[in-house]
């Protein structure tokens, strides 16, 4: 085993466990800068033991499709943004409530729809759509009389907002595994999609049950008060063009899902971005606005960390100690894909992308040795399904500025009390997921 | 066509389930319709998109 190669995972574990605690500030050094640095470190110990690493085999990990689809899902998101298509879903939820669904068929919904839309990153849904789960969430509890159901709606909302990246087509995390494995985009977004479902269903109960986080207690006390009618009454108008964006958005992806052009998503999403400019005269700087950088970054980051981590031979290393670990504990090869899988949520940070782009290699290797060891030609797809959705979704129980903090923040809830639940939602919805492509393969 | 009925089966089978432990976490019956019926729909709709 190479020495060297064993060195690099024991540092790039370390800083991603010391930012995690914090050891690194991270307002000082965020994660994704700690790991630029790491990958340079890794490099000067290289040249200096006598194995340089090229620039070239630190760039060649960096993948560009899921870079452009993600700033095409952006772009998009912007123009959904500027021209009120979520405000139009806020107002059809409203107008939900009034059908047979009532208020808690809406909260289903709502809870929901951050993956009914898949937007490239978790945050665009739950900043534009926040207002909407407190609005159901106060109204339930004021309803019940329990500040706890406000809680239940909020974080159900915000892990299912968190996990929607996974299955995103407009370059979420699952085209990464789709494109390294080499399977057709989207393939593995059905299964997440439902893994998504339990998540949010089993972190809305284990907060019911066991976690019980109640919210602050000016905001339980202003729950209980009768201000939602005023909450209500101010309610903006939506612009027939936030109609029209809303489901021409909704039936364009469905369109690009069903009839599998053979032309690029981002050549589609920015037909999407042309047409909803054009109705809607958004500008491009509301399309810019759009752009989040913390996503793309932490993905760059990861990518090149992950270059870094291949050059120095650590995905050989991570692929012999898993297989000393399967071949030596009872854990078996099974075992340690599934401590594998749910490494994203045992070490949430605040973007997926960050253990998923530097991880992937390592994980598709493994899956392969799985798939040999076991016969089953199933199990790297099952494997990498597990992952990205892991990933996906771990950015919402993250301490570091997850979106958890979304949630904690507009409740008046201590720093990272969201965390356990959502954990708890996410390692059964993985497992769900993986459940799903094993026995049926791709849906 | 057996997949996308698998497909539309499965969704809609763990929507309603995830409509039922919601209405349940939600201090309601678990059989409360709003929320099955909204499972039902957010299976339809995931799968469907």
């Amino acid at each position: 085993m190479e020495l060297f190669g064993i060195f690099g995972l024991l540092v790039f574990f370390g800083v991603i466990i010391a930012s995690l605690k914090e050891w690194i500030p991270q307002d000082v050094l965020p994660v994704q800068s700690a790991l630029i640095l790491t990958t340079l470190f890794l490099v000067i110990i290289a040249a200096l033991f006598g194995s340089p690493v090229s620039l070239k085999e630190l760039s060649a990990n960096i993948f560009i499709h899921p870079i452009t689809a993600l700033l095409a899902g952006f772009l998009v998101a912007g123009a959904l943004e500027a021209a009120g298509a979520f405000k139009a879903a806020m107002d059809i939820l409203n107008r939900l409530t009034k059908t047979p669904l009532g208020l808690t068929g809406t909260v289903v919904v709502l809870v929901n729809m951050p993956t009914i839309f898949t937007m490239p990153c978790g945050r665009i849904l739950a900043a534009a759509l926040i207002p909407a789960a407190l609005l159901f969430g106060y109204q339930l509890a004021r309803i019940r009389k329990t500040p706890l159901l406000a809680s239940i709606v909020v974080f159900g909302f915000i892990v299912n907002a968190a996990a929607s990246c996974g299955p995103s087509p407009l370059g979420g995390i699952g085209t990464i595994g789709e494109g390294m494995g080499g399977y057709d985009i989207g393939s593995f977004a059905n299964a997440q999609q439902i893994g998504i479902i339990v998540i949010t269903a089993v972190a809305m109960f284990s907060i019911s049950m066991i976690y019980r986080i109640l919210p602050g207690e000016t905001i339980a006390a202003e729950i209980l008060e009768d201000d939602i009618k005023k909450k209500n009454s101010n309610k903006e108008e939506v612009p027939m063009a936030g109609y029209f964006s809303f489901f021409f958005f909704l039936i364009g992806i469905a369109t690009v899902f069903i009839t599998k052009p053979p032309i690029p998503i981002q050549t589609i999403l920015m037909f999407f971005v042309l047409v909803i400019m054009l109705v809607s005269r958004v500008s491009i700087q509301d399309l810019i606005g759009g752009v989040i950088l913390h996503p793309i970054m932490a993905m760059i980051s990861g990518f090149i960390m992950a270059g870094a981590l291949i050059s120095i031979g650590s995905f050989e290393a991570l692929i012999e100690i898993l297989t000393i670990l399967a071949d030596s504990t009872p854990l078996g090869f099974i075992g340690v894909a599934v401590i594998l899988a749910n490494i994203p949520s045992i070490l949430p940070m605040p973007c997926g992308r960050i253990l998923a782009a530097a991880l992937m290699p390592g994980v598709l290797l493994f899956g392969t040795k799985v798939s040999e060891v076991t016969g089953n030609n199933w199990a790297t797809p099952i494997l990498l399904t597990g992952f990205i959705l892991n990933a996906a979704a771990s950015c919402g129980p993250s301490p570091l500025g997850g979106i958890g903090g979304i949630g904690e923040g507009n409740l008046g809830t201590a720093r990272g009390i969201s965390g356990k639940p959502q954990q708890v939602g996410i390692m059964m919805g993985t497992g769900v997921a993986v459940l799903i492509i094993g026995l049926i393969g791709f849906i | 066509m057996t997949g996308t009925i698998e497909l539309y089966a499965i969704s809609m089978g763990v929507g309603l389930l995830a409509g039922a432990v919601i209405n349940f976490s939600l201090g309601y019956k678990f059989y409360d319709k709003g929320g099955l019926i909204g499972g039902l729909l957010v299976g339809f709709l995931m799968a469907t998109l």
